[in-house]
């Protein structure tokens, strides 16, 4: 979270406005410079004992006279980890557009402290563009921090919440007939409106991030500006895309987005030779996709607007951003006769778009996309692993736009692949209590990935890779690991693993018992938290089966066998059944845990977690075998 | 060269990811490092490498850093594809150059990056580049082969320097030097290595670095803006930054009339008086300007802004003892948690970090000056066991550094556990953390709430289990001691099997996570020993009852000692566990036999205990 960086690169900052910064005056009872003495006493904010630090207040505005944003941000310092409040970053012109003040209550009276030429520093970023650094000084336990900074324009973001509580937050836009730009809301608080143009927030509570959440982004309570035009019609007048058809056309016709699917003829050799045999239609896909990921690779720059040289970057350097690598895709499959239509998203880690706003800034990549007969699919050529129809993590984020001419077109992101694992276990269990087994585990769809990618961690090194599986699997003794197949078209991996159960199996004298269920993945609960505010997005959904069959030694029965059960969640979006069944000498055990959807929301929560609960309690269920 | 502070603990370090393949193959490579005067060197480096994959892809790049004393005056990388033909070639012109740092930081460097953007695998990538120094207290160690999955086939050092000029050199290759000549009064010495195959990725990157043939070059003198110094000993060394720092200084009035109030009968009060006063007025800023920044700050300016690097709050925290008459001596250091130790044979710059230490008449006290909350006389993890420099008048030295042993590395764990028939269970947790073990207090001191959670989680190894309450407290600001309290929640800590129920024997942390092992790499790294106590008292429900404790086990190593001990008492069972690790950094053979007595100690501990039912 950037949490001091302040980035004042407003919208319009670089189109040099000669107009000037005046004197500002706050309208609201606090004012830069004079603070309360009982805030300067707070050793404890009384919202949030734990707090190290508090925004006292937050007060911004747009006034349209001067088409200036105004800020003044009051910090309370309350432990030494919110010293760090002290430090920040000034994206600025000059060192006029900002102010820092100090106080500290000393023997009873107030000090004020001005940051000053010793306190700020400048410091270039890239070629003659640097940031101011400003180090507050006399920060300590106790201390208020003032700060004031204007800039022309709106900014990118206004927040109610950070990560630290706000008390009193406010933010005020006036109208501008020089400016116009729209706002999105993001975030789960509701907002206080107080008049047309002006919004007042009390008492936040500080933001916490939690686990399997997407992005802290999409649930901080802020606003979202997008500039919509720039200066009077007939004079010096821009308009930038205010609705998603205006996006849509001005990718249509740029030269970094349209025209790259509309000419790229060095294409045109490959595609003869594709269109020259006689196809079946995903055999066409195939190979168009076969041919951008043989001839380009992703250089891992994100963005939606090709390079300068496309065609370079495809026959000469095979290397090019996402629009260079997608955006031939789609050329590609046009050229062989599959209708393609490029998709612009926004990445998981970018946050999420909203479909009745136009958000252009926050486009970060492109996909392709299949409308052919009654096929229809995305496409993705970033990585050699990926097959058609199916999109790397990173992009599973709702909704993307198709980039067609007369439609405004919204695709689901959210894949039909699911990461999916199959187990087959053979147990033998001895009258000596020792035992082995020999699994079987099939990896596919997006659990592929992650086996892939597990076992790139491991240095693609098998003992080093199973090694990490017996940390992961507690109890687990692998004597033997043998990949038996890894195969990115059909997107499966299968490894066999032989396991010594010798220190599993507990001798009780006149019977043996044991957990036949050795493979652990939803064997641990992963939901520790009582409540939820935000949604829990895993991703993808997930189907395990696990077919497990226990050789039982000679003379030995079953004591009890669990019985057979189905859990499902309300709306039957997940479900577990086991099977049981016993025959002479043997148990047997088939294990389905399938959970459907990707995200659950937060009042789905407590239902969900009882049901990862009963997972956990369920696969640690111990068996005891009795002689007979 | 950056001085860095006790912030850096909280960083986590990058994981190199290779496999078993070679991924690149260094056809030839020419370093040459030629001194012309203590004052101007410059490195040129000719590297022809042939990249077989995607993971390797980064040997084509150019990436350095520049500052006023670093320019990078030529670069060219050249494509040559599979076939033999050039595709391109660019330049430094396109590279870009990068300053970023964060918040609490300014830095005047900048990182320079050039990437030739072609993918056509294989490839061959020529690159060609000349730094100039114009102030430089050490050069980097050449490393032919510094990563996994590169190959080399012949890689040479050359270094350049007027006769009359003193080199050190330290040659950790295999190979003699290879030649000497001299020339128009300029001395060349060729170092070589050839034929070094990949290696694959099954070994940790600290013994496969340590394994590496490298060679060391240090100038005997320097001269750092204007200031000349030299290597020729530590003595010397420490000479040079004695004279650097040793400065008039200035302390506002108000901290003389705090000073000068302060009852000085007792040194170690007063020491620990001046800390908190310092810890209280200032927080740290890391400022990197100039070369490394070896000079301090003024004092006046800390004093009056409550701001300063590591050198800056070390001064003045040293400027303010000596004002009470106290005198205290600069240590420098190489800090981290996990750095591998300093070349003590080799007098030259291999440090990031300074502290301060007190003789006083019964011992030597040492403060760490970039931490606001950080006991006295405490300095942990960030600087302990390994060679720090003394910095002394004629007199510096190298010295060990703080150790601390199994009996101060102490943590214990007191839980009070009720267990329902059902299985599951009440846990209350007191955890109390003494020694290297105080270090986890900062991140409950600095990180925010929703972290701090997800590092309390990761604490217990239970199924399924909620943390209901947390609290933790420092009773005495200057111990090095923190407890914390645990409330938590267990589903399923006892199996039902029948009328029977399955108990682990160990219910803390299991001994993989208190030690650093690997079976696969063949490690084992106990840094400090330590010593963890554990008692748990089981409340079991009415209607059960363990018939047959197992007996108590106690085995001794010399890799340390590991007891277990069961009994009851009235309706209790009492579990105490003790394991003693004795510090100790084990491979090849030596993990053999570490791995026996770690397997042998870990069976006991994965025992289960059958309670059964009173009926």
């Amino acid at each position: 979270m950037s949490k001091k960086y302040i980035v004042i690169g407003c919208l319009i900052a670089l189109l040099n406005l000669s107009y000037q910064v005046t004197g500002h005056c706050q309208k609201s009872r606090i004012k830069f410079g004079k603070v309360e003495l009982e805030d300067l006493e707070m050793k404890v904010y009384p919202g949030d004992s734990m707090a190290p630090a508090v925004i006292l207040s937050d007060i911004g505005k747009f006034e349209s006279d001067d088409i200036t944003f105004t800020r003044h941000l009051r910090i309370k310092v309350l432990s030494k980890a919110g010293l760090d409040w002290g430090n920040w970053t000034f994206d600025a012109p000059s060192r006029s557009a900002f102010k820092v003040l100090v106080f500290n209550l000393e023997n009873g009276e107030v000090v004020k402290t001005r940051a000053d030429n010793n306190t700020i520093y400048k410091e270039e970023v890239v070629d003659e563009y640097s940031v101011y650094k400003v180090f507050a000084p006399g920060v300590k336990v106790g201390s208020i921090i003032d700060i004031e900074f204007s800039h022309l324009g709106v900014p990118r973001e206004w927040r109610f919440q950070d990560i630290i509580p706000i008390r009193y937050n406010e933010l005020e836009l006036e109208e501008s007939n020089y400016i116009k730009y729209s706002k999105t809301k993001f975030g789960f608080e509701p907002l206080n409106q107080v008049d047309d143009n002006k919004w007042v927030m009390e008492n936040m509570a500080a933001f916490e991030n939690e686990p399997y959440i997407n992005t802290y982004k999409n649930y901080i309570t802020k606003f979202e500006f997008q500039l919509v035009s720039l200066g009077k019609p007939g004079f010096r007048y821009l308009e930038y895309s205010s609705t998603w058809s205006n996006v849509i056309n001005r990718l249509l016709i740029s030269p970094y987005f349209g025209d790259v699917v509309n000419s790229a003829s060095f294409l045109n050799d490959y595609a003869k030779l594709i269109n020259g045999a006689d196809l079946p239609l995903d055999e066409k896909i195939s190979r168009a996709h076969q041919v951008i990921k043989d001839n380009i690779k992703w250089n891992g720059n994100y963005t939606i607007y090709s390079s300068s040289n496309v065609r370079k970057c495809f026959t000469t350097d095979h290397s090019g951003n996402v629009a260079d690598v997608n955006l031939l895709l789609v050329a590609m499959l046009n050229k062989v006769g599959v209708r393609a239509y490029p998709v612009v998203l926004s990445t998981r880690s970018n946050g999420m778009l909203v479909k009745h706003k136009a958000m252009a800034s926050k486009l970060n990549y492109v996909v392709a996309y299949v409308k052919e007969g009654n096929v229809e699919m995305l496409l993705d050529a970033t990585s050699d692993n990926l097959v058609p129809g199916i999109l790397p993590e990173r992009c599973l984020n709702y909704y993307g736009l198709i980039i067609n001419e007369g439609s405004e077109l919204w695709v689901d992101l959210n894949s039909t692949y699911k990461a999916k694992t199959n187990d087959f276990t053979m147990i033998t269990i001895n009258e000596d209590a020792t035992g082995e087994a020999n699994i079987s585990r099939d990896h596919s769809e997006y659990e592929y990935y992650n086996w892939v990618q597990k076992r790139k961690e491991t240095g693609m090194d098998d003992n080093v890779y199973s090694n990490e599986l017996e940390g992961t699997f507690d109890d687990l003794n692998i004597k033997n690991i043998q990949i038996a197949r890894d195969n990115n078209t059909t997107l499966s991996g299968v490894e066999k693993l032989n396991i010594d159960l010798s220190e599993r199996i507990i001798d009780v004298g006149d019977g043996i018992i044991f957990n036949p269920f050795l493979m652990q993945e939803f064997a641990i609960n992963p939901f520790n938290s009582e409540s939820r505010k935000y949604p829990v997005d895993l991703r993808y959904p997930r189907d395990y089966t696990s077919t497990i069959i226990v050789k039982l030694p000679e003379n030995y029965v079953p004591k009890e066998i669990p019985e057979s059960t189905k859990y499902t969640l309300q709306g039957g979006s997940a479900f577990v059944t086991l099977l049981t069944n016993s025959t002479s000498g043997t148990i047997q055990f088939k294990l389905n845990i399938s959970i459907q959807k990707e995200v659950y929301a937060e009042n789905e929560y407590p239902e969900m977690r009882q049901f990862f609960m009963l997972v956990s309690k369920l696969l640690n269920q111990p068996i005891e075998l009795q002689k007979i | 060269m950056k001085f860095i502070s006790l912030l850096t603990l909280l960083l986590v370090t990058i994981n190199i990811t290779s496999n078993s393949q070679e991924y690149a193959r260094i056809n030839s490579h020419v370093t040459t490092y030629q001194i012309n005067n203590s004052a101007d060197v410059e490195i040129s480096e000719y590297l022809k490498v042939t990249i077989n994959s995607k993971e390797a892809e980064y040997l084509s790049w150019f990436i350095d850093y520049t500052d006023k004393f670093r320019k990078i005056k030529k670069v060219t990388i050249t494509i040559i594809d599979a076939a033999g033909r050039k595709i391109k070639k660019v330049s430094k012109m396109e590279g870009t150059e990068y300053g970023f740092s964060s918040s609490f930081e300014i830095d005047d460097s900048k990182l320079f990056v050039l990437k030739p953007d072609y993918q056509n695998y294989p490839y061959t990538a020529e690159i060609e580049s000349e730094i100039e120094l114009t102030g430089f207290i050490s050069l980097q160690p050449w490393v032919p082969r510094s990563r996994f999955n590169v190959a080399v086939d012949k890689s040479t050092l050359k270094v350049i320097h007027p006769e009359n000029m003193k080199i050190k050199i330290l040659n950790k290759t295999p190979n003699d030097e290879y030649s000497l000549t001299s020339l128009k009064g300029m001395q060349t010495r060729w170092y070589e290595v050839s034929k070094l195959d990949a290696q694959a990725k099954n070994k940790r990157y600290k013994d496969f670095y340590d394994e590496q043939p490298k060679v060391l070059v240090s100038p005997e003198n320097f001269s750092l803006e204007g200031v000349e110094g030299s290597f020729a000993s530590w003595k010397t060394f420490g000479n040079w930054f004695y004279n650097l720092n040793n400065n008039p200084f200035e302390l506002s009035t108000e901290t003389k009339v705090y000073l000068s109030s302060l009852d000085r009968s007792d040194k170690k009060e007063l020491i620990k008086n001046i800390y908190h006063y310092m810890q209280d007025k200032t927080r740290y800023i890391s400022i990197q300007l100039g070369i490394g920044g070896f000079k301090s700050l003024p004092t006046s300016e800390v004093d009056s802004y409550g701001f300063g690097d590591c050198k800056a709050l070390t001064t003045y925290m040293k400027n303010m003892l000596s004002y009470t008459g106290i005198n205290s001596n600069y240590i420098l250091v190489k800090a981290g948690s996990d750095t591998p130790d300093i070349d003590k044979d080799f007098p030259s710059n291999q440090f990031n970090h300074v502290y301060l230490g007190i003789p006083l008449l019964s011992d030597t006290v040492f403060l760490e000056c970039t931490s606001q909350s950080t006991p006295a006389f405490y300095t942990g993890k960030f600087t302990d066991d390994r060679y720090v420099l003394w910095i002394e008048k004629d007199r510096s030295k190298i010295i060990r550094s703080t150790i601390y042993d199994e009996s101060e590395n102490l943590k214990v764990n007191t839980a009070e556990i009720e267990l329902n028939s059902d299985g599951n269970a009440k846990m209350n947790v007191k955890t109390t953390n003494e020694g290297i073990f105080y270090d986890e207090i900062m991140v409950y001191n600095s990180a925010q709430q929703d972290y701090i959670k997800k590092v309390n989680q990761a604490k217990f190894h239970h199924k399924d289990f909620s943390i209901d309450g947390f609290e933790y407290k420092q009773f005495t600001r200057d111990s090095i001691c923190f407890t914390s309290f645990f409330d938590v929640s267990i589903n399923g800590l006892g199996k039902i099997v029948g009328d029977r129920m399955i108990l682990p024997v160990n219910m803390m942390t299991p001994l993989d996570e208190l030690i650093d092992v690997n079976s696969a790499m063949k490690y084992a790294s106990i840094t400090r020993a330590f010593t963890v106590v554990d008692s748990v008292k089981i409340k079991l429900p009415k209607d059960r009852w363990i018939y047959n404790l197992p007996e108590a086990v106690n085995v001794e190593s010399k890799f340390g000692s590991y007891s277990l001990d069961l009994s009851h008492e009235s309706n209790y069972l009492i579990i105490n566990r003790k394991v003693i690790f004795n510090k100790g950094d084990f491979t090849k053979d030596q993990f053999q036999e570490f791995e026996e007595y770690f397997n042998e100690i870990e069976k006991v501990d994965n025992k289960k205990l059958v309670v059964n039912s009173k009926t």
